[in-house]
């Protein structure tokens, strides 16, 4: 079950809250839970099981390593843990790829095993590994009651795509957290936002983008507004879903970390992976970069530490070399900055800095989207193919000339313009008006956003795949 | 006391539109969209392990929406109107008529000339062949970029059909002659086009005093459900003859059944063009008695052909329908003496550039 879904918010969310609500204090864990089982068994009813064993392996090791503490055995049940953790995304996730590369290496036939991927697998075991390591680091309290665990493993607005929720960011709101007014209202905020970025933006946008690869001759334009298209629609549909979870998560009054923060506006690489997909930025940095040196090394081993991580960072985002590709493009880049080019971007316009990063983004994107070799390289020749295909013709004009507008509003949509204009409009004499106007623009968005989804043809989720 | 006030408007608006979606009860039909609409799906172990029961369960939910037609109209005023889109998933609007954007795809263009080539060899010289395209409605509307043009279908049907006489029927028709809420044209219409086939085919055609116009209301067309900015019931016009009741049709699909040149039963159903000759089939031969002679003629047809049909009768004394995207072509020998026949071929734009689905 998707959040930019009917079933979701005019059945699920009402009876969720409902329950949740009416549930005393005390037992507001259970019910969360259960709700959170029973949304994860909409799209996943088979794998419940894996999110219960995952939850009581995480428990049962925690333990040891709390009774443990001091002694090996207490590091022997962190590595044991991670690799239960480790093993478990291997098998799901990665079982076909290794094969398929073995069988190119040895010359073998071993048949794929065509394993469903358990929905959100990437982030759970993530956020489970980081249970025990906090737990081995004394960053975070141990759980003693299996079902505060369990429902941090599974709490349904963080479950399947994020943010990556640390267990020491969250474990005291697992058993003291506040249910206030103000935070709801933000979650309604939150909440509404992230679908106007799914629904209105991402979908009619990627909309687009599928009609435009059907086209049997695509010009040099054509091929820009796919691989922008595409750039505009990743974002608003990551960021749209992130803005969901934590609206989501404020209704049951949890706090999530921020995932997205304008990351179109950087003005370098190095910048932008501070900004875009942040929750994972930070896991593979504090339980990754740091523990194999950082950047407190020699310069050949923090080059490997910087490759090592970002070869990850591609893999973790799928079983395919694209992805592997992608994640080494950035690791280049952030080599290449910071020996030579963040100094000289520092010395340029701003423009130019701004072009930079848009330039390499809407690259890696090209990659990103592909996943075979031959159609990276038609779809970045294409960008490029001035002289060798038509700039721009009769079709490519009509779709041009149909979606400017939406790709203008969403490239505002992109910065924080509309946030800055709000934020002094409610500090202006119009605040009252403003904030009699609020609901009823949620109403209203709300309205239109279910013409769109009872009407649905388009509407994936980017990030489910991971 | 602003956060309450949306607090509660909030979860007032959520809980409000699931009860009510509950008390609503089910519809068994979407008219509007020409298709059943989901039922409850029933529970079992396996469907829910298998994911099954909840995939239906969603479908169930999103087709049962309360007001559904209405919020899909406020999906499609916001596409054309808020967000600026020229068309929306391919619709669009203009004086009056829902459009659909044609896609024109060459190589399905190749594979229709290329079909109609293989058809034309299973003619001796001594059947005469003709051939003509119906342009989409979209031909006749200036308002959209995305006009289509027929210049490339012609140039092939001129240079590689040799033996095919092409009838071009571009200024037989205009934008009036369709209807506004479907793809297909207007069997009233069609009398100044009989006038270019007469001339071409020289044949005899009923002249518009020789026939009565009757008239249905409520016709809502294949684009109705589709483009609900536009969404208005019309009327559609048949022409009776005193012929008409003399004649005999034979339906292939419909051995068993009496045959009718307008079926009032199917103007009711999901699909009300299948009024004229009972909707799509392989093979229907109609046989006027009255006709004005003995020759007869064969046309490869899609739905188009339909309604203009009847307007043949005056001169063949048979006319037969041959469907072949339901019959092989290899099977026409088979079921049809083809010999000493006048042969049209008559295809929508829509069917050259979805020539696949011609066997």
């Amino acid at each position: 079950m998707v959040f930019s879904s009917i079933e979701f918010i005019y059945f699920f969310l009402p009876l969720a809250l409902l329950l949740y609500y009416m549930t005393p204090r005390q037992y507001k864990n259970y019910t969360l839970t259960l709700t959170s089982l029973v949304f994860y068994s909409f799209g996943e009813p088979k794998y419940i099981l894996l999110l219960i064993a995952s939850s009581l392996v995480d428990f049962y090791h925690g333990k040891l390593i709390v009774k443990y503490r001091g002694q090996k055995k207490a590091k022997r049940a962190l590595i044991q843990s991670i690799i239960i953790n480790l093993s478990m995304l291997i098998f799901f996730k990665y079982a076909d790829f290794i094969i398929e590369i073995m069988n190119i290496i040895f010359n073998s036939n071993i048949p794929l095993m065509k394993i469903d991927l358990p929905i959100g697998i990437s982030f759970f075991t993530f956020q489970t590994m980081s249970y025990t390591i906090d737990i081995y680091r004394q960053e975070g309290p141990l759980q003693k009651n299996i079902l505060n665990l369990a429902t941090y493993v599974t709490l349904f607005p963080q479950l399947i795509a994020g943010p990556i929720v640390r267990y020491n960011t969250l474990s005291k709101a697992l058993t003291h957290r506040k249910h206030t007014f103000e935070k709801f209202s933000e979650g309604v905020e939150r909440f509404v936002i992230g679908l106007m970025k799914k629904i209105l933006i991402a979908n009619v946008i990627g909309e687009a983008v599928e009609a435009m690869a059907l086209l049997d001759h695509k010009t040099v334009l054509i091929y820009w507004m796919m691989a922008i298209g595409y750039s505009l629609q990743i974002y608003f549909d990551f960021s749209g879903y992130s803005d969901m979870a934590i609206g989501l998560g404020l209704f049951f009054g949890f706090e999530f970390m921020e995932n997205f923060n304008y990351p179109y506006v950087s003005k370098s690489i190095t910048e932008f992976w501070r900004r875009w997909h942040i929750s994972l930025g930070q896991w593979f940095r504090d339980y990754l970069y740091i523990p194999l040196g950082g950047n407190r090394v020699s310069r050949l081993r923090w080059f490997l530490n910087i490759g090592i991580v970002w070869f990850l960072t591609g893999l973790w985002h799928g079983a395919h070399l694209n992805f592997i590709i992608w994640g080494l493009y950035f690791g280049i880049i952030l080599m290449v900055e910071k020996l030579v080019l963040l100094d000289l971007l520092k010395k340029s316009p701003k423009l130019i800095q701004h072009l930079y990063v848009i330039l390499i983004v809407t690259l890696s994107f090209v990659i990103f989207k592909y996943q075979t070799l031959a159609e990276v390289t038609t779809h970045l020749r294409g960008l490029f193919a001035f002289g060798q295909i038509s700039v721009i013709d009769k079709t490519s004009s009509y779709y041009f000339m149909s979606y400017y507008r939406i790709f203008i509003v969403s490239i505002l949509a992109a910065t924080p313009l509309i946030k800055i204009s709000y934020q002094s409009l409610i500090k202006s004499r119009f605040k009252d008006v403003l904030s009699i106007l609020r609901p009823i623009f949620f109403i209203g968005m709300l309205l239109l956003m279910t013409g769109y989804l009872v009407d649905a043809t388009f509407n994936p989720f980017l990030y489910f795949r991971f | 006391m602003k956060d309450k006030i949306t607090v509660i408007t909030f979860t007032t608006f959520i809980f409000f539109m699931m009860v009510l979606n509950i008390l609503t009860p089910d519809q068994a039909i979407s008219y509007s969209e020409r298709r059943p609409l989901a039922s409850l799906p029933k529970w079992s172990v396996e469907s829910y392990l298998s994911g099954e029961y909840m995939t239906s369960l969603q479908k169930y939910m999103t087709d049962q929406f309360i007001y559904r037609d209405n919020f899909r109209g406020l999906k499609h005023y916001f596409s054309m109107n808020g967000l600026g889109l020229k068309d929306l998933n391919d619709i669009f609007y203009g004086q009056g008529h829902i459009f659909k954007i044609e896609h024109a795809k060459e190589d399905a263009r190749h594979n229709f000339i290329k079909y109609i080539g293989d058809l034309q060899s299973l003619f001796s010289d001594e059947n005469k062949l003709y051939i003509s395209i119906i342009p989409d409605k979209s031909y006749y509307y200036d308002g959209h970029p995305y006009k289509p043009n027929y210049d490339s279908i012609f140039q092939a049907l001129n240079n590689d059909l040799d033996r095919l006489e092409v009838i071009d029927i571009l200024n037989g028709l205009s934008l009036d002659s369709y209807y506004k809420t479907d793809p297909h044209w207007r069997q009233e219409a069609l009398l100044p086009l009989m006038d270019i086939f007469a001339d071409k085919m020289n044949i005899n055609y009923y002249e518009k005093s020789e026939l009565d116009e009757f008239i249905l209301e409520g016709f809502k067309g294949a684009y109705y459900g589709q483009g609900p900015l536009q969404n208005t019931e019309e009327e559609l016009i048949y022409l009776q003859h005193e012929d008409f009741k003399d004649i005999t049709i034979k339906n292939y699909e419909k051995v068993n059944q009496a045959g009718f040149l307008y079926d009032l039963e199917a103007f009711s159903s999901v699909d009300p063009y299948e009024f004229f000759l009972g909707g799509g089939s392989p093979l229907i031969e109609i046989e006027n008695p009255n006709s004005d002679s003995q020759d007869q003629l064969i046309i490869f047809r899609d739905s188009f052909a339909s309604s203009i049909s009847p307007l043949f009768l005056k001169h063949y004394n048979k006319v037969t329908l041959i469907d072949t995207r339901y019959m092989p072509k290899d099977q026409i020998k088979t079921y049809v003496d083809i010999s000493d026949q006048d042969v049209l071929f008559l295809y929508s734009s829509l069917v050259v550039y979805n020539s696949y689905s011609l066997k």
